[in-house]
């Protein structure tokens, strides 16, 4: 009882204590081993530090193997006034082929923030054969007689298992000395289990043969992997003895301080062997994930009455004693018109009483989009119990809903509409259109000639507009133009004067006539000119001489009538009508030929 | 003599009334004849509506149903090809004549046009000659009106070139499918095969040559008549002679 107050402080290299970062995450990844056989699986453990809540976890590269996630965990602790917050992702990756395999890197993304861990070569092997004979289990006390002041022990609970079925493997340290020092432990190794610590370390007095020892009690859950037999290897202890408190009190009497130099020294345990039974083939369930051990399953609906488009909750929970990381949780069926949202999964583990106990919450958020009555089928979780060496399948459900709303949209399937059979089509009715008509040609002629009048009629008009503008913009034609119709007029005038007229006013009237006619035919200002200017005239128009003589005869005789003392009689009076009519004809014709 | 001729005139206006009268009687009878099923007795009914000299899509129509009915698919066919001179756009009459050409025996062969024609040809058969003319008449007024306004109102000259341009491009438009209307349902003599098979010789005789056969409901063109057989032409190569007894003339 000299090491008074000794405390062993244990190094679990395998379980380091990282601390989170505010404003970083930070990701470490293990695994348990890097060489399997094909029969092995290999328990990757990726801790996420500084994340809380929603974290993506991107593998890398898994060929060479089938990963399985078994779940996740979330761990805060306040130390300290320090919080740390850290999430575990176990994966479970069985090997598909032999041979050297590279697994990741691997990348968590939380948020913005990523943190990435490097990638793990392994090595997949044939499948091995029984596993080495370990040595004889040493016993679980010292053996009597034994006086060593320092000794070490390890042992199973059990030397047979099945896979997957937890085993505790109790590490104690003896000790009658007080250490210079944290004594330095090396784990066994544990290839072919799946581990979990099970803290806290225990420590007791327990006396060997007279002699009191101070107890330190470290166990570990070990879950088999793998059938066949499966070895623990031997556990180290590398120490130093406090020399200042000896065991033996008088030591200092007997020989001074400087006599005891410090001891360092290394212990080691012997090899456990534990036959690992493979799970029975016969009676498997069908929807069996690989939980073993011993569980209570439930599932439960947040509400049973809704209404469209609410969210329902739905939570399957697994909880009991056993290897609850690899429990995968069942699938549920919903309604094919419900949305179904992963809302996420939780797993909490209790290693109370040294026994891994733990509870498994799974949750899915169901939106059913139209109304009426439906029911959710019945969920079933199986699980190998180890004690009873049978598959148990516990059941939940089914779960009615409610949900009120709109009813969905008649399901029915979809089909071209195609006739059966065809026929022509119905009769027409008096009504259904003017069905009286006429099946004649059309009058071709008539329609010809009916179009023709109003483009006749349109180009009579335009030839009227063009000779209004002639007229207005040629006055001398326009006199010309009017000149036959006053000729014709005046000699019409002149004939019915005839018979009882005034000789002199008829004569007046004819060289008038005729000189206007002149005037406005060739446009020549006769009225004042003299004969001989007007004869000069007519013959600059080209008028032959003897129709100028016969002009200037004309002339003159009615000047003779106009002005004589006998009156012209009857005869001379038509005569002088007959001259003017001749002259008429003559000159106008001149004057237009003259024109041109 | 003025009261003679009101007189007639009032005759015929009565007698045009009294025919009119009948057909419209004869057609609803016809009608109702097909209704219950007396298919052989609605022929005869809309066939003397017809004799009166009254015609239209609706009586070729019922009259093309009512000889289907009969089995005569020849006769059947001709008269909804008559019906298509006047409802060219009917949907129940374009039915009929699919599924009756769906169970003709030859298959229809249309003669090789320039694609211009072709167009044309389409466009113009999608009115009836009567619709063309009624726009061609429209679209000729409003040429005349823009030539009016632009020889006669020189201050509007600036303005109405563009629309006596166009509407001189729309009016030959119109007048070309006026035309191709008019050629296609009036000008071209086409018939309808009766018999359920005939062969079409290289003469007018039983001694020509049979070279080849058409089968009933072939619609084909014909070209001229002579002692009573008929020359057709289904195509510029596919040509011949048959009794003008076995065509229904469209």
């Amino acid at each position: 009882m000299r090491a008074i107050g000794a405390s062993v402080w244990i190094s679990l290299a395998a379980l380091l204590l990282f601390r989170a970062e505010a404003g970083a995450i930070e990701l470490d990844v293990r695994a348990d081993r890097t060489e399997i056989d094909l029969e092995g699986r290999i328990t990757l453990t990726l801790t996420i530090r500084g994340a809380q809540g929603d974290v993506e976890i991107d593998l890398g590269s898994t060929d060479g193997f089938r990963p399985y996630s078994s779940g996740t965990s979330q761990n805060i602790s306040i130390v300290n006034g320090r919080m740390d917050a850290s999430l575990t992702h176990t994966y479970l990756l069985f090997p598909s082929e032999k041979g050297e395999f590279t697994i990741g890197p691997f990348r968590a993304m939380h948020g913005r923030e990523e943190a990435t861990a490097p990638a793990i070569r392994v090595r997949v092997t044939e499948a091995a054969g029984p596993a080495p004979s370990p040595r004889p289990e040493p016993p679980a006390e010292r053996k009597r007689g034994e006086q060593r002041d320092v000794f070490i022990r390890t042992f199973l609970d059990k030397k047979e298992a099945y896979i997957g079925e937890a085993i505790t493997l109790t590490f104690r340290l003896y000790t009658r000395i007080r250490f210079a020092g944290d004594p330095q432990y090396e784990p066994p190794s544990t290839e072919g289990f799946w581990k979990e610590d099970l803290p806290p370390q225990q420590r007791s007095y327990t006396e060997i043969d007279g002699r009191r020892y101070l107890v330190t009690e470290v166990k570990t859950a070990l879950f088999p992997t793998r059938a066949g037999r499966l070895a623990v290897g031997p556990a180290g202890l590398t120490y130093e003895e406090d020399a200042f408190f000896s065991s033996d009190p008088f030591e200092l009497l007997r020989g001074g301080l400087g006599r005891r130099r410090p001891v360092r020294e290394t212990l080691r345990t012997d090899s456990l062997a534990v036959q690992v039974k493979p799970l029975p083939e016969n009676g498997r369930p069908p929807g069996f994930g690989g939980a073993v051990g011993s569980f209570v399953f439930q599932a439960s609906l947040d509400k049973n009455e809704v209404r469209a488009n609410e969210p329902v909750t739905l939570s399957l929970t697994v909880e009991g004693e056993g290897n609850i990381q690899a429990a995968t949780l069942p699938e549920t069926r919903v309604p094919d018109s419900f949305k179904v949202y992963d809302s996420g999964s939780s797993t909490d583990v209790s290693k109370e009483g040294y026994r891994v106990r733990g509870r498994k919450t799974y949750t899915r958020v169901l939106v059913p989009r139209y109304g009426g009555d439906y029911e959710l089928p019945p969920v079933f979780f199986s699980f190998f119990d180890p004690e009873r060496g049978t598959y148990v399948t516990r059941t939940a459900g089914p779960f009615p809903i409610r949900v009120e709303g709109p009813l969905p949209e008649e399901k029915r399937e979809q089909r071209e509409i195609a006739r059966r059979e065809e026929d022509i089509r119905y009769l027409k009715e008096p009504g259904d259109l003017r069905w009286r008509s006429s099946d004649e040609a059309p009058p071709l002629r008539a329609l010809a000639a009916g179009n023709l009048l109003p483009l006749l009629l349109l180009g009579a008009l335009y030839a009227a507009r063009k000779r209004r503008e002639k007229y207005a913009r040629d006055p001398a034609w326009a006199r010309a133009r009017r000149a036959d119709r006053a000729a014709r007029e005046f000699l019409t005038d002149a004939r019915r004067k005839l018979p009882g007229g005034d000789p002199r006013e008829l004569a007046a009237s004819l060289s008038r006539g005729l000189i206007g006619f002149l005037s406005d035919k060739g446009n020549i200002p006769a009225t004042g000119m003299t004969r001989r200017e007007l004869d000069r005239e007519l013959a600059g128009r080209a008028v032959p001489a003897e129709t100028r003589e016969r002009l200037s005869r004309f002339l003159e005789a009615c000047d003779r009538a106009r002005f004589s003392e006998t009156p012209l009689s009857g005869e001379e009076r038509a005569r002088l009508v007959q001259e003017a009519e001749d002259l008429l004809r003559l000159l106008g014709r001149r004057m237009s030929e003259g024109g041109r | 003599m003025r009261g003679t001729v009101s007189a007639a005139a009032l005759l015929l206006l009565a007698s045009m009334a009294l025919a009119s009268e009948n057909a419209d009687a004869l057609f609803v009878d016809g009608n109702k004849a097909y209704r219950e099923e007396r298919f052989a007795e609605a022929v005869a009914l809309y066939e003397r509506a017809r004799a009166q000299g009254v015609a239209g899509g609706a009586l070729y129509y019922n009259l093309g149903n009512a000889h289907f009915r009969t089995g005569d698919i020849g006769r059947a066919r001709a008269n909804y090809e008559r019906a298509r001179r006047f409802i060219p756009r009917d949907a129940d009459l374009r039915a009929n004549l699919d599924f009756l050409r769906g169970r003709m025996l030859d298959r229809a062969m249309v003669p090789a046009e320039f694609p211009l024609l072709q167009l044309l040809g389409g466009l113009a058969a999608f009115l009836t000659w009567r619709e063309w003319l009624f726009l061609a008449e429209i679209g000729y007024a409003l040429f005349l009106l823009a030539v009016g306004a632009h020889l006669l109102r020189p201050s509007l000259r600036a303005r109405t070139r563009g629309p006596l341009q166009a509407g001189a491009v729309l009016l030959v438009l119109l007048l070309l499918l006026l035309g191709r209307a008019l050629q296609d349902q009036v000008h071209t003599r086409r018939a309808c095969v009766l018999p359920g098979e005939i062969a079409v010789r290289s003469g007018p005789g039983t001694s020509f040559t049979e070279e080849f056969s058409l089968h009933q409901g072939t619609v084909l063109r014909l070209e001229r008549e002579a002692e009573g057989w008929a020359f057709v032409s289904i195509t510029p190569d596919l040509k011949g002679w048959l009794p003008s007894d076995a065509l229904e003339k469209i």
